[in-house]
């Protein structure tokens, strides 16, 4: 914090400097001539893909999501760079015992960009608000996380919605929030930095009451307060400045009275570039400032011509997954063995994977609470690997195994690359692999109907729980997965019911040892996705759960 | 003569209709569906099934179809599932990127592609004439990415000469009046924002030029020795006519009547066929995002994209015939 | 779109005109010494001689496995670490550590395999579209004529969708594979060949020779078959041999899309080229050497095709 407020002094000093070097020559086109920088261009980065909304609530994907937290803060955030969770808006939390009350202690002096004032009673309006949702908006496609987390809503419309986790939220004082559910869930407090649960001011919520989600059934259409500028006003460091969907930018502008650091760079861009190899080519042409995800391949070249690229800490986890129930040879736990000691993971973090990457022991990266010292590993012995087929006798195992195409994950770069490296060393061990692949959105389809016996896939945190990685996977019967272990799943609902974190540290720490006792995947590896700037970008600190906050950046 | 014209466009209606029902049926065929696009890949197959219920997937096929007729003939083509915005909408916002890219693309393969394929003609069998006909026969054989790539390699970073991306500066402030860039900026006198997106139209524009351009010379250089062979150009030469007036008068003129049929024609392939371009140079235009919507399984914008496109084609064909049998009464007994 | 189908029609409708001034079968005979004087259809001819030459020994040519990773530690892409051309890898490693001059032989096969079969495929559904299409016009009266319409209107409307899209939903629909590729490919070659057979069939249906066996009381279905077709199919076999380059090109944009061959181990020029776009930057010899690969070679069709093509069309001639 020091040191951003030391920067704010050094501001007047930088700008001067770049006016000189300016001046001397070594800045070649005319924008960058005049004034600070910093006030005068835009700061330019390029996203995979356009935003679906403004508002959080109703978007589920990490490019909407790197426009609204610029704008919309939450409740709590994680530290900067890091995987702490740590109070946003609220500058303390505790919960009662049960874990079914969660009391929230506001920041004071904190106002919403059209001027209202950020209190207790704006959480509740916006709680509230998603509560009683209705009509379009109940749809998991409007709302995915409301309902990942709270389940349903006051009024579910749809009779296979479960019940509303959410209870109540109350204004104790101005500056005292809590908020009650009606039963313990692990997903808490981690969900409450959720970016999809960022808060809006209350004359927005007012301006956008009258918006339903439109459009005949099946078709429906987002609401105009969502797709514009101008009624959405969060808290955070930007406003929205403009959406052009024809040139498809959304612009952002500094909100000066920001209750923390001001923004560096006065005008924020987000610009869409779905093709990868054209991201990189728009950085070195110098027509944006920055892109996100890029290839493994390409860091080393774009460092070497000055391009920065910090490398953040992992936050996820790609996995080679078994299904049991596409060939049942792999419910022979010898087999699943087999193939643990046979792929050279080191390889693949080695050769593939951009710098920052690890091979992993289990199913959440070290820095997830529950991660345990203590698990069985598998060590890389294509010969232990041989001899463990012949034992399951199995020596001539053919499998299918899946990986998809026009992809990159974060944790999953090149996937092709990967999957060919997993399919020579499979060989090698005396497993024959037939191939399949899919484009990536009928990919996810594929594997979870349980056509493929191995595949490729993986998960990014949304917050630190152990239970956002192992949740959604381990917690019983899914035919992704096809395997049923009333040790793995009891292991899980354990460590699920359990209200105390800390206690549930614990239990997810046997979690994962049952787990990986069992076998049922290969964690492979945890990947350090690359986020480029361009030389004369100061880059924000990069996050492991990639969300950055673009105020920290600013100009040179 | 009527009589014709009105056969012809109810010959049409068919043709929309059946394409209209051969397209439903065919995208709804694809396996996967929009539930797994829209939502996060850790959704539970409880979330992805209620998502198909909402969105009316698991009705009866047939009803489905009814409602999609139905709402169609209300002028509503539905929303675009990735973006929640109607598909009319998007289209028009798409157009304009493409059409001005079209448009650049022939522009580049008209101006070059006339006069070499017409030196190339007078000079048959020399250098220049082996040069553009082994240019343009490379122009086909490159593939479009590779060469789009290897533009941008070249002109946008070794050089700096071109953007790389995108149809205007990020930031520029621009006002929009029809959507077309360039237009809006000589229609409100913006002449920096009409340039700039001017600029940004070199590189794709050449990169999906190639292509026209190849054929364009073919047909120049074709059709120009088949008219240096007729009877009047020889008269023409006989009589002592100046050269010039011979080439621009007899020759050219002649000579480009089916080029320019030719010409007007590859301008709607252009249209959808500029997938790989546009998204290579993030141009956001009606084939990325019909590309985009195959993958995700946009069957609104799929449905509709297509029939608007197939629409035009059409009546393209349409004025074409008509045209034609107007200049041609042969035409009109067929 | 139409002015594809004009060059088409055009094309059929030549070797017809060429019976007419009496030259008989010497068509072709006659165009192929032609083109034995053509520099074009020399240059086309050697380059397409020297690819299936390689494209069929293969594994003699090729000096190591195309699939080993036997230089895999050697080779680091996420460090930028290439290994380029060298004496025991005349054209370097690829990303993964295999010898790249291998993998460019043995894909040579699997590119050629790609072509024909697609082209194959494209020609077969094509003729059998076209050839009924053009039968039941010339032969089929009114009833013919309605017929003729219908299936002309359907590959109008095939030509009319974007090649590429077509290929993308094929590939949705089937399943990723190189089957899938080749059909794919191959049906985006439907329409030309049907409607370019179809134009041939017409334009041979007016001849004398047919009325004159349709007066001497010939079977329809015998006229059509032993007499129309066979002198039909000149411009298709023309067509075939353009068709093998644009089946190469199609197949590596398809590749490009990431709908080519899910096996990531068999080389082929389409994949590899689109696999390699993204070491442009640090090892551009992984992509230049399938670009130019595929170029030359679709180069080398369109030669041979356009060479027979020009040595056909008396208009072109001097």
């Amino acid at each position: 914090m020091f040191t951003r407020t030391s920067k704010r002094f050094l501001a007047p000093l930088a700008a001067a400097a770049a006016t000189a070097v300016a001046a001397a020559g070594c800045a070649q086109s005319e924008r960058d001539a005049g004034g600070d920088p910093n006030e005068s261009r835009p700061l330019v980065f390029a996203g995979a893909g356009d935003p679906r909304s403004l508002d959080p609530v109703l978007v589920n994907d990490g490019e909407s999501f790197r426009v609204t937290r610029q704008v919309m803060e939450t409740l709590l955030e994680h530290e900067p760079g890091g995987t702490e969770i740590i109070g946003g808006l609220a500058e303390s939390w505790e919960s009662n015992e049960e874990g079914t009350e969660w009391t929230f202690r506001l920041r004071e002096g904190v106002t919403f960009h059209d001027g209202e004032v950020f209190d207790a009673e704006a959480v509740c309006a916006n709680f509230d608000r998603w509560n009683e949702f209705t009509g379009g908006y109940q749809s998991s496609n409007q709302t995915y996380y409301w309902q990942a987390v709270f389940g349903g809503f006051a009024e579910n419309e749809d009779e296979d919605l479960p019940e509303s986790l959410y209870e109540s939220c109350t204004a104790e004082d101005d500056t005292t929030v809590t908020i009650a559910v009606t039963e313990p869930s692990a997903a808490f407090p981690g969900a409450f930095s959720l970016s999809s649960f960022a808060i809006m001011s209350p004359a927005s919520i007012e301006a956008a009451a009258g918006q339903e989600v439109g459009g005949d059934e099946g078709s429906p259409v987002l609401p105009d307060y969502s797709q514009e500028a101008g009624v959405i006003a969060g808290t955070g460091p930007y406003t929205y400045e403009s959406w052009d969907h024809d040139a498809r930018e959304v612009t952002l502008t500094r909100y000066e009275d920001y209750w923390g650091e001001p923004a560096g760079v006065k005008t924020l861009i987000i610009k869409t570039i779905s093709e990868e190899t054209a991201r990189r080519q728009a950085l070195e042409a110098g027509d944006v400032h920055g892109y996100d995800l890029a290839a493994p391949a390409d860091v080393e070249p774009l460092k070497e011509a000055g391009f920065q690229v910090p490398v953040r800490d992992v936050f996820n986890v790609l996995y080679l997954a078994y299904n049991p129930e596409a060939n049942e040879a792999l419910d022979e736990p010898d087999v699943r063995r087999a193939i643990a000691h046979a792929v050279d993971r080191q390889r693949i973090v080695d050769t593939i994977l951009p710098e920052g990457g690890e091979v992993a022991t289990q199913f959440v990266p070290e820095t997830v609470q529950g991660w345990s010292p203590d698990v069985t590993a598998y060590e890389y012995d294509p010969d232990k690997a041989t001899g463990l087929l012949e034992d399951a006798g199995e020596s001539d195992l053919t499998l299918n195994a899946c990986y998809p195409t026009d992809v990159s994950r974060p944790y999953m770069p090149a996937p092709k690359d990967i999957f060919d490296i997993v399919q020579a060393d499979l060989e090698a061990a005396g497993i024959a692999v037939e191939p399949e692949s899919k484009p990536w959105d009928e990919y996810i389809p594929y594997t979870d109907a349980g056509e493929c016996s191995l595949y490729l896939l993986g998960w990014t945190g949304d917050y630190n729980e152990a239970y956002n990685f192992l949740g959604t996977w381990f917690d019983g019967y899914k035919t992704a997965w096809g395997f049923r272990d009333d040790g793995v799943f009891e292991a899980m609902e354990a460590a699920a019911s359990e209200p105390d974190p800390e206690a549930r540290t614990g239990l997810y720490q046997d979690a994962n040892e049952v787990i990986m006792d069992y076998l049922p995947g290969l964690p492979i590896s945890h990947s350090a996705p690359s986020i480029v700037f361009s030389p004369d970008v100061e880059p924000p600190a990069v996050s492991p759960l990639t969300q950055e906050s673009f105020a920290e950046a600013s100009f040179r | 003569m009527l009589r014709f014209i009105t056969r012809r466009v109810l010959t049409a209606v068919p043709t929309l209709f059946g394409l209209s029902v051969l397209l439903f049926f065919w995208v709804r065929l694809l396996p996967g569906g929009p539930e797994y696009a829209l939502l996060p890949e850790d959704a539970s197959a409880e979330q992805r099934a209620a998502l198909r219920r909402t969105m009316g997937l698991d009705d009866p096929i047939l009803e489905q179809y009814g409602r999609f007729v139905l709402q169609l003939l209300q002028g509503d083509m539905g929303t675009s599932l990735q973006t929640g915005r109607p598909v009319l909408t998007e289209f028009l916002i798409k157009f304009p990127a493409t059409a001005e890219l079209a448009a650049m693309a022939m522009l580049f393969a008209v101006a070059i592609g006339i006069p070499l394929g017409y030196l190339a003609a007078r000079r048959r069998g020399g250098p220049l004439d082996a040069l553009a006909v082994g240019g343009s026969l490379l122009g086909i054989c490159t593939p479009v990415f590779f060469l789009a790539f290897v533009l941008k390699l070249v002109f946008a970073e070794q050089l700096g000469l071109f953007p790389s991306a995108f149809r205007q500066s990020p930031g520029l402030d621009a006002t929009r009046i029809t959507g077309f860039f360039v237009v809006d900026g000589i229609a409100t006198r913006e002449w920096d924002a009409a340039a700039d997106a001017l600029m940004h139209l070199v590189l794709p524009g050449l990169a999906l030029s190639s292509i026209p351009l190849a054929v364009i010379v073919r047909m120049t250089r074709a059709s120009v020795i088949e008219v240096l062979g007729e009877d009047y150009v020889r008269t023409a030469e006989a009589k002592g006519l100046h050269r010039g007036t011979i080439r621009t008068r007899h020759v050219l003129r002649n000579a480009m009547l089916p080029v320019v049929t030719a010409i007007g024609l590859l301008s709607g392939s252009l249209l959808a066929g500029a997938v790989l371009t546009e998204s290579v140079f993030a141009f956001g235009g009606i084939g990325e995002f019909i590309y985009a919507a195959t993958q995700t399984r946009d069957y609104p914008v799929l449905l509709g994209f297509i029939l608007i496109i197939a629409t035009v084609y059409v009546l393209i064909n349409l004025l074409v015939d008509i045209s034609y049998s107007l200049l041609d009464p042969r035409v009109r007994v067929s | 779109m139409t002015s594809r189908a004009e060059r088409i029609d055009r094309l059929a409708e030549l070797v017809a005109a060429r019976r007419e001034d009496g030259a008989g079968r010497g068509v072709w005979r006659e165009a192929f010494t032609r083109m034995r004087r053509d520099p074009m259809a020399i240059t086309g001819a050697a380059v397409v001689g020297v690819f299936l030459l390689v494209a069929v020994l293969g594994e003699l040519i090729a000096p190591y496995s195309p699939t080993a990773q036997t230089w895999g530690t050697e080779v680091f892409p996420n460090r930028n670490v290439f290994v380029g051309p060298r004496a025991e890898n005349w054209l370097g490693l690829d990303n993964l550590g295999r010898d790249q001059f291998s993998r460019m032989v043995i894909g040579a096969r699997q590119t050629l395999l790609v072509g024909v079969v697609a082209a194959g495929l494209g020609f077969t559904a094509g003729a059998l579209l076209g050839g009924v299409s053009g039968a039941a016009h010339t032969l089929g009266g009114r009833a013919g004529r309605r017929i003729d319409t219908v299936l002309m209107r359907l590959t109008d409307m095939m030509l009319a969708l974007p090649t590429l899209l077509l290929a993308v939903s094929i590939a949705a629909l089937l399943g990723q594979g190189l089957t899938t590729v080749m059909i794919a490919v191959g049906a985006a070659q439907i329409p030309i060949f049907a409607r370019l057979l179809r134009g041939a069939m017409i334009a041979q249906g007016g001849r004398d020779y047919v009325l004159a066996a349709r007066a001497l009381g010939a079977r329809r279905r015998r006229i059509a078959l032993a007499h129309i077709l066979p002198n039909s199919m000149g411009p298709v076999l023309v067509q075939l041999t353009l068709s093998l380059a644009t089946a190469i090109i199609d197949a590596a944009a398809l590749s490009y899309l990431g709908l080519g061959n899910p096996d990531p181990s068999v080389p082929e020029w389409g994949t590899m080229l689109a696999d390699a776009q993204r070491f442009l930057g640090g090892a551009p010899q992984l992509a230049v050497f399938p670009a130019l690969a595929i170029i030359v070679t679709a180069l080398g069709f369109t030669l041979m095709g356009e060479a027979m093509r020009e040595s056909l069309d008396p208009r072109l001639r001097k």
